[in-house]
């Protein structure tokens, strides 16, 4: 820990010194008072006129109502509003067009997936995430230090992304140095973490009495647990006077070791200013988010507990430097560190929620810790007595570049180009430890020990390593200009050019893209945008690296027309369509080996001893055919929008259709080559999918002396079809992925629980085990007299969901402001995360009180108990079908600020004070956490986040 | 002017392209290349060794059972594993245990078609002993092309037993642009064209490695003695339905081939009975041993048959009370004739072989005899995993292993070709020519002699030289069954000899009760057996190849 401050020491001075330099420098010139600031306060200015302001769009930005693509925006002030530590959270229900679902709650998680317009491939469907225009993590910002975010959307916003824009394209814009006095932020929030979706186990008590109802559905004869000893835990549980908690011990594991609240607390510290000579902006930050586990402070010399640091910083500078040249130099860095536990937080849940509430005493009486053969995992040793992980990563980003104006030659023509670098390492540091359990044996009053014997110290690690470096290169002319004041046109060409090194014997990742468009309008009534790009990466063969991605759109903004131009309701109407090619040149993800399949593959196999004695000789395989010709997916795009403001601009909305044929989705040959052919064939660009949608933003703002409001709703509709996967031939026809969702679920379709034996010797014969009475029955699909996996069908349903919405409230009056974002999804479906069949060697959920028992049979809602290992039940079938349909309140704010004259003689500008309410309330069908349905049952918790904090402007 | 301009830039264009094409090719990162793997001996030597790794495994190659468990001589004690399928009838084209092996045994051969097109240019030994001699290297080379020859002729044998004629595929490597659409052809055409390989593997084979280093390599005794085999096979009634002699004299003349091959004969008796016949299988390509694929020195296959009183034993190969049955008495009468044969002692007296082959009641694993009655350490029911059959596996099993501490280990070898079984092959196919005690075609030995010397080394007496050919076949074919059982030879010669019925009768066992220290003996039904004469002799073609193929014809009536 010492070491870490120390280099967060190094690291904040360097910054200050860097920031106030440049401050003082931009300073030094004087800046003339030139604009009165207009102080964005959350995001009101933003919805006021939208129109013209600039968007960030592919390696430029323009005016919203010069656009003729899609393109959906939020500025950082509005993520602001959240206050999750991942920024990707800040996106849920803000940006039309994307679906951001958590796949990690641990703190410093940042797992999570993201879809722009849905699914569109079978295989990945990740969108390209920029951050200043390169491929960066963007999960660990401080929503401070973002000036706006874009999602680009259609064909035309993607295209000079070439081959990594068909998936969509999240642009994250840091903030910039504006002309302006020096404006300091000061931004600190506490929060209060409470832990939620947790199940409900059975106490010890009714644990026996059920499973002793399972042995005897089983047909055994005499009961497992003896009446005694069922007597036994009663007592326990009912914490009778004769209670013996060491021979029936009744443990809740949940209550026991996972704190209902933890703590996060957050500071933020920005300044920006400048003059027309030079501009900054500058942040630092620090973040602190604890986590649940108990009894993580009984180590002396360390926490066994979770938590995650992170310090951010972001210099961004601009400096004229003559009247035809500027310069800038962007510098940014992060330190995150994640302390956890020795043992993972997966492995801890597991014990939490797995363990039988009467498997062991967490402590024997002798003060030992309890465990049994089958269960050494005592949550106690796992979360106190395994040592700990620490990871410290540092990130340092700086980016230098200049901007030429060549109008004094020719009008209209800037050159910029800048390159940079990014600096990637982590260290670790560590120290695992084994724990013994021991069981009190009463018969020899004696213990018997389990676990591994070495209960010391067995691996005390610190590594210090390279986690990637990136460099990258950009070139790019720009033009503008407006002849005869109706022909505007703007005109840019790029080169772009990026390479991240990963340590090891790994190919470094690679791109490069030249890419050039225009744009025409006349009168801003017309409109015509050209775009066209060739992109390559380093995974494909030459000859067929490069791929060419043109796109068109068109634009009429029909109020600029004469009928319309002064009607007194319609203020603005925008008629935009686009179409065009882009591309997803890795479709196995940026991780993983979908590289260099060109190649055949060589590698070691099975070997052989030959001799006597025997001598082993390793195998060598050609383990892979290669296919010089792969290339990536493309994708066909067509996007129809209209854009409108009515009624006196009360009333806004954006809607858009789309349509995209995804081609040349990844297939295997060996579907169809025969096995005569004697290898595994390689990937081909054969797969062939569509997928249509419908996006709508409606909204209403007004403003009336002190009372401001504006209430957006957001939907989007997806739907997705495969048509061609050039399967293999298939037993039944039913069995063809074409014409199914991607992702569509394929599942048995069950008829309820078996009544009696008479029911099951009329049914066809199911093959996953011999079936009892109050067992699933499945349907025969395929009639062919057995229900075995042949007879999963699609079922129409699909875990993505079809709806995405949300419902955005902004309320200001006087000093108060007011805000609140409900989200949600529909038409979502998954398999119960908690669909196991208690008692197999595992604890069981309430849900057991539900289960299939003879007496029972008419109301029960699970199937028949049992203690054997019997996977009937637990096929995937439409019985463990739940609707994962959900509405949240993502966020709740309400804010008070105080500005005036007496705080500006003080020197502040202003005072903001606020209370904030993160996934508050949800409402769904199920008790677990519908982002992500293990959270808390064999993962780390969701939590509810409620906060105070204060915002002071000086 | 505009012209050059235009050049110029698409100069620059190329230029560019062109050191983008070079910026975007992968850093070297020790990636293999087939002339890379061929010219590095230890890649090469890898790539010949991995092919070896292709063959059939018996210790466990039916889904983790062993094959005598698809057959009438054993049961196997997981009553969900795969090869139980076979033994209820529940096997169907779409899933049956064997089913990966049609396209396993195709991969391998593709294997062999790259390895015969590099081995004229391959390097096989470490770079100084090249420099030193390279016509070294040109030894390696002819050595293997003659084993890639065996080996080929060995991967399709395997198909062909299952499922009769297969495609024969071109010795080049196919590409996926020629026609791969490749029809079955007929089993004889199959059966000469691996009698054609192992005659060519033989020409260039030595007859037995000295060397300590080529050991396990095969020989010309494995190349004719795998031909022996495809050609009895091919002389069965299967097979060969119109009984055509000729096929029986050459089959006897593939066998007499292998039997007259110096350096091989039968171990000694002496040698076995103080051994119990491990010997054969423990010790490391002994004079009976033809072509054997070496195992690990450890316990594994002791942990798996091992009886379950033994702590980590999992007894999954019982032997049924059908083989048990099969061994003579001692003097070589039939127990169901036999006077000497006594149901309440029913192991005294017996062909000393089933004391080797299975353990029961009272035989002795790891210094403890072991107790299969009902209510013993390893008995009947006992729990989930214990015998079905009231019996273990005696045969191939180190009897000394210490499973708890898992110590005691040896080394076994899995035998694909014996002696013993050249002579059985001998037996049968000059009876079939010529009758019990005849001899001709310049065979001086008769079937009875060759039967005889599999008995007499274990103590069993001469068969009666008055035996007919029907009465002989019918000794040989028990002879066979008890000498090679669970050695891979039984579910292939009931389906042989077409006598399909012996997989339709159920299975017996042997239940023991105790009273105090007497045993009481009563054979019981253990299940029944379903095997379908009408399709069952070929296995089917997985169904997933003949919905790819259309040239690709199913066997009847699956």
């Amino acid at each position: 820990m010492e070491k870490i401050d120390k280099s967060i020491l190094k690291i904040t001075v360097a910054l200050l010194l860097i920031t106030f330099g440049s401050s003082a420098f931009a300073q030094e010139v004087k800046a003339p008072q030139q604009e009165t600031i207009i102080q964005d306060n959350h995001g009101q200015k933003t919805i006021l006129d939208s129109l013209s302001e600039k968007v960030n769009i592919a390696f430029t930005s323009m005016q919203k109502k010069d656009m003729s693509s899609s393109v959906s925006t939020v500025k950082g002030e509005e993520l602001e509003k959240s206050i999750h530590p991942n920024l990707q959270n800040a996106f849920i229900g803000r940006l039309s067009g994307l679906s951001i679902f958590t796949s990690n709650y641990e703190p410093g998680n940042s797992g999570y997936e993201a879809y722009v317009r849905g699914l569109k491939s079978t295989e990945s469907n990740a969108p390209l995430i920029l951050v200043d225009q390169v491929e960066r993590d963007l999960s660990q910002l401080s929503a401070n230090e973002v000036e706006s975010v874009s999602v680009l959307k259609d064909a035309a916003a993607l295209a000079l992304y070439g081959s990594r824009g068909a998936n969509g394209v999240i642009l994250v814009t840091t903030k910039r140095g504006k002309v302006a006095p020096r404006l300091v932020t000061v931004d600190a929030s506490t929060s209060l973490q409470e832990t939620v979706g947790l199940r409900k186990y059975l106490n010890a008590y009714d644990f026996v009495s059920l499973y002793n109802k399972a042995w005897e559905l089983d047909g055994k004869t005499s009961a497992f647990y003896s009446p005694e000893v069922v007597e036994g835990y009663k007592n326990t549980v009912e914490n009778n006077s004769n209670a013996n908690p060491y021979l029936y011990p009744n443990n809740n594991y949940i209550d026991e070791f996972i704190n209902k609240y933890s703590y996060q607390k957050k500071v933020d510290v920005s300044m920006s200013g400048g003059n027309k000579d030079a501009r900054y902006f500058a942040l630092v930050s620090y973040l602190k988010q604890d986590g649940v586990f108990k009894y993580g402070d009984v180590n002396k010399d360390y926490s066994s507990n979770t938590n995650y640091q992170r310090f951010n910083f972001r210099s961004n500078i601009d400096i004229n430097i003559s009247s035809m040249a500027s310069a800038f130099l962007d510098m940014a860095g992060r330190i995150e560190v994640r302390h956890y536990p020795g043992r993972s937080a997966g492995d801890i849940f597991n014990s939490l929620t797995t363990t039988p509430s009467n498997a062991y005493p967490i402590f024997n009486e002798d003060g030992s810790l309890g465990g049994t053969t089958s269960f050494q995992n005592n949550p106690y040793g796992l979360i106190t007595q395994s040592g700990f992980t620490e990871t410290m990563r540092r990130l340092f980003d700086a980016t230098v570049g200049f901007k030429l104006d060549f109008t004094q030659w020719v009008n209209g023509l800037t050159f910029t180009a800048r390159s940079g670098f990014d600096f990637n390492n982590f260290k670790n540091r560590g120290l695992q430890k084994n724990f013994m359990v021991f069981q009190y044996t009463p018969a020899t009053e004696s213990y018997e020990e389990y676990g591994d014997k070495d209960y010391s110290t067995f691996g005390s690690t610190i590594t210090d390593q390279v986690y990637y470096n990136q460099m990258f290169g950009h070139a790019q002319f720009d033009y503008h200009r407006v002849f005869n004041d109706v022909h505007n046109i703007t005109a840019l060409a790029l080169f772009d050019v990026n390479k991240r090194v990963i340590p090891g014997n790994i190919p470094s990742f690679k791109n490069v893209t030249f890419g050039a468009q225009v744009n025409y309008n006349y009168a801003h009534k017309y409109f015509l945008e050209l775009i066209a790009s060739t992109t390559a990466n380093e995974a494909y063969m030459r000859g067929s690296r490069f791929g060419f991605y043109p796109a068109a759109a068109l634009g009429w903004t029909i109020t600029e027309e004469d009928f319309l131009k002064n009607n007194p309701s319609i203020d603005y109407l925008k008629l935009r369509t686009s179409f065009g090619l882009s591309g997803s040149d890795r479709p196995y993800g940026t991780d993983s080996d979908g590289r260099f399949l060109y190649f055949d593959e060589w590698s070691g196999g099975d070997g052989y001893s030959f001799g006597n004695p025997q001598d082993y000789i390793g195998g060598s395989i050609q383990s892979a055919v290669g296919n010089p010709k792969l290339r990536g997916e493309k994708a066909a795009k067509f996007n129809l929008g209209i854009d409108g403001e009515l009624m006196n601009k009360q009333l806004y909305f954006t809607t858009d259709l789309y349509y995209e044929k995804r081609s040349g989705i990844w297939v295997m040959r060996d579907a169809w080559v025969p096995a005569t052919y004697g290898a595994s064939q390689p990937l081909e660009n054969g797969g062939l999918t569509e997928s249509k949608g419908w996006e709508l933003t409606l909204g209403t703002k007004k403003t009336s002396g002190n009372f401001t409001y504006d209430v957006r709703l957001m939907a989007d509709y997806s739907k997705s079809k495969i048509l061609d996967m050039q399967e293999a031939p298939k037993l039944w026809d039913y069995q063809y992925s074409d014409g199914k969702q991607i992702r569509e679920i394929w599942t048995l379709q069950s008829q309820g629980f078996f009544a009696d034996d008479a029911d099951i010797a009329e049914h066809a014969t199911q093959t996953f085990g011999a079936v009892l009475p109050g067992d699933l029955k499945y349907t025969d699909y395929n009639e062919d007299g057995v229900v075995d996996e042949n007879d999963k069908s699609a079922s129409g349903k699909n875990s993505f969901p079809s709806w995405v919405f949300s419902l955005n409230t902004d309320i200001s009056y006087k000093q108060f402001d007011f805000s609140m974002l409900w989200q949600g999804v529909s038409d979502q479906y998954g398999y119960d995360p908690m669909y196991e069949i208690p008692f197999l060697n595992k604890n069981a959920s309430e849900n057991a009180f539900d289960a299939w028992t003879p007496e029972t049979a008419s109301t029960a809602k699970y199937p028949r108990l049992t203690t054997k290992n019997f996977t009937n039940n637990t096929q995937g079938s439409d019985f463990w079908f739940v609707n994962n349909s959900y509405v949240r309140l993502k966020n709740i704010e309400l804010g008070y600020s105080v500005s005036n004259a007496k705080l500006k003689e003080a020197g502040f500008e202003s005072i903001r004070l606020f209370i904030n309410g993160y996934n508050v309330l949800t409402l769904s069908h199920n008790s677990f956490d519908p982002e992500y349905p293990t959270a808390g049952i064999w993962q780390y918790p969701a939590s509810r986040v409620f906060s105070a904090g204060l915002n002071i402007t000086f | 002017m505009k012209n050059i301009k235009n050049i110029s830039l698409l100069i620059i264009a190329l230029l560019l392209f062109g050191a983008c094409n070079d910026f975007l090719d992968p850093e070297p990162d020790g990636r293999r290349d087939e002339a890379l793997v061929f010219s590095e001996y230890s890649y090469a030597l890898g790539f010949f060794a991995n092919i070896y790794n292709d063959l059939p495994y018996g210790f466990h190659s039916v889904d983790g059972a062993m094959e005598a468990c698809m057959t009438d001589d054993s049961e196997h004690s997981d009553q969900l594993a795969g090869v139980q399928n076979y033994n209820n009838g529940s096997w169907n084209k779409q899933s049956f245990s064997d089913s990966w092996l049609f396209s396993k045994y195709y991969t391998s051969l593709r294997k062999l078609a790259v390895f015969l097109d590099n081995v004229d240019e391959a390097k096989f030994i470490d770079p100084n002993t090249f420099n030193r001699s390279p016509e070294q290297n040109m030894v390696y080379q002819e050595r293997f092309k003659a084993e890639a020859y065996f080996l080929r002729a060995f991967f399709y044998f395997e198909m062909v037993k299952r499922f009769g004629g297969v495609p024969i595929v071109p010795e080049t490597r196919l590409e996926i642009n020629d026609e791969l659409n490749l029809p079955r052809n007929s089993f004889e055409e199959c059966v000469e064209y691996i009698v054609s390989n192992c005659d060519l593997a033989a020409q260039n084979l030595p007859v037995k490695d000295e060397v300590a280093t080529w050991i396990g390599h095969a020989t010309k005794a494995s190349a004719l003695a795998l031909k022996s085999r495809i050609l009895l096979y091919a002389a069965s009634p299967l097979n060969n339905p119109s009984n055509d002699t000729e096929k029986w004299v050459r089959a006897a003349k593939a066998a007499k081939a292998v039997i007259d091959l110096p350096g091989y004969g039968l171990v000694s008796g002496n040698e076995i009975r103080t051994t119990e016949m491990y010997e054969i299988w423990n010790n490391f390509y002994n004079k009976e041993v033809l072509f054997a694929m070496p195992y690990s020195n450890n316990n594994d296959f002791e942990f798996n048959n091992f009886p379950v009183g033994f702590q980590k034993g999992q007894g999954l190969t019982n032997p049924t009370q059908n083989l048990v049955d099969a061994f003579e008495m001692s003097n070589g009468e039939i127990i169901s004739k036999s006077s000497q044969y006594d149901a309440q002692n029913p192991y005294e007296n017996r062909d000393p072989r089933l004391s080797y082959f299975v353990g029961y009641n009272g035989s002795i694993y790891n210094d403890r005899p072991i107790e299969t009655f009902i209510g013993g350490l390893d008995g009947l029911n006992k729990d989930q995993n214990s015998t079905k059959t009231g019996y273990y596996l005696h045969k191939f099993i180190n009897v000394n292993a210490n499973l708890a501490k898992n110590t005691q280990s040896d080394r076994l070898q899995w035998i694909h070709f014996r002696y013993a079984e050249m002579l059985l092959n001998y037996a049968e196919a000059m009876n079939e020519a010529y009758g019990p005690a005849n001899t001709g075609d310049g065979l001086s030995m008769n079937s009875l002699e060759a039967s005889n010397k599999i008995r007499n080394r274990v103590g069993m007496p001469d068969l009666s030289s008055s035996l007919n050919k029907d009465q002989l076949r019918e000794k040989i074919q028990n002879e066979r069954r008890v000498e090679l059982c669970f050695e891979g030879h039984r579910a292939w010669d009931v389906r042989r000899w077409k006598k399909g019925d012996l997989f339709n009768i159920p299975i017996k066992g042997m239940r023991i009760t105790a009273n105090g220290s007497n045993f009481t003996y009563e054979v019981f039904e253990v299940e029944s057996r379903v095997f379908d004469n009408s399709k069952m002799y070929l296995m089917p073609i997985p169904q997933s190849e003949i919905l790819k193929s259309d040239a690709l014809e199913q066997n009847p009536n699956w």
